[in-house]
């Protein structure tokens, strides 16, 4: 009894209506996994300790749907396509001055508490104002030297959306 | 009767995927001498000389003579022959001990007038003084046909993140 119903369940008959809803089921998981929650396997350390090298997530493609990016905001950035994004953290919004002293970071002049880094950074940014349009973002990485992370402002359209943890 | 319907239709979708898949055409052109990048750009460890300046010789004549290259982050643009591109290619492969370059979600647009637009996210990983390298950057890029070759004309390096 139970090898065969563990049979039909591996071997199932091919009728009609099974072959339908594997269809149905493979076409919506394509359309979810590559329209709405992205895949992200996540390559590189700038984003330690809050995202490790080599972690899995998935990119929320709803998440600025009916809000915008605000300041401490994981976001997931394009270049081309999908296949290659980057994974940063919003620190300035369009019009906000963004400054680094000595590893802390200063937004508008005021010294914003990062708990998300926790390693000691000797950066030096000078202020700099956050285009309309643009977002800045950084990593939470902060041991890599400044002139070898990838941070900087980026066009808003650019963002993908969210990280879903 | 019927088997030989369904061998003969089997043949003929075999017969036209096969033609899909392997008929030429300016597309795949294009995507052949893409490929030569990633393959001729990347190093690996035990690389000989001789084959450093062989491949760099194969990116280059990928490039027409001159061509324009743009690099968006440092508002700099100038017009390069391609022995001077060949020399500056040696020199940043020299740069690393091991390197793997990759492109993506690459996109090519086709005019009629023998010319291409292309996009794409190139990807460099590698070591340098055996410390692990990883840059990303979006590429946009011209090509024409010159003769029966698809060469750059000019080659933009996209600036996402601006400092």
């Amino acid at each position: 009894m139970a090898t065969s119903r563990l049979r039909r369940f591996l071997l199932p008959d091919l009728y009609r209506k099974f072959i339908f809803r594997l269809l149905l089921v493979a076409l919506t998981a394509v359309v979810v996994f590559t329209q709405f929650l992205i895949p992200l396997r996540i390559e590189g350390k700038s984003m330690e300790p809050t995202y490790d090298d080599g972690g899995f997530n998935f990119c929320w493609r709803g998440r600025y749907l009916f809000s915008a990016p605000e300041r401490g905001d994981v976001v997931v950035i394009r270049f081309a396509g999908q296949r290659v994004m980057l994974l940063k953290r919003i620190i300035g919004l369009a019009g906000d001055t963004v400054e680094f002293r000595n590893g802390a970071l200063f937004v508008n002049g005021v010294w914003v508490k990062e708990p998300y880094v926790r390693s000691p950074s000797d950066w030096n940014l000078a202020p700099r104002t956050v285009e309309p349009g643009k977002v800045y973002v950084v990593g939470d990485n902060r041991t890599v030297a400044l002139d070898r992370h990838h941070l900087g402002q980026v066009e808003q359209e650019r963002i993908l959306g969210g990280v879903v943890w | 009767m019927s088997g030989k319907i369904v061998v003969a239709v089997v043949i003929v979708l075999v017969a036209a995927v096969c033609t899909f898949l392997f008929w030429p055409s300016d597309d795949r052109a294009i995507r052949k001498q893409l490929a030569l990048i990633e393959e001729a750009g990347s190093k690996a460890a035990a690389e000989q000389p001789i084959e450093a300046l062989f491949k760099a010789r194969q990116i280059a004549e990928l490039f027409a003579d001159p061509c324009l290259l743009t690099m968006e982050a440092v508002r700099f643009a100038g017009s390069y022959p391609r022995k001077q591109i060949q020399d500056r290619i040696v020199m940043v492969r020299a740069f690393y001990a091991q390197a793997r370059v990759s492109l993506h979600d690459v996109s090519i647009e086709i005019a009629e007038t023998n010319t291409a637009a292309v996009r794409g996210t190139l990807r460099l990983r590698g070591e340098v003084k055996g410390e692990a390298i990883a840059d990303v950057h979006e590429i946009r890029a011209e090509m024409k046909k010159i003769g029966d070759t698809w060469l750059f004309t000019s080659v933009t390096i996209v600036e996402v993140l601006e400092r």
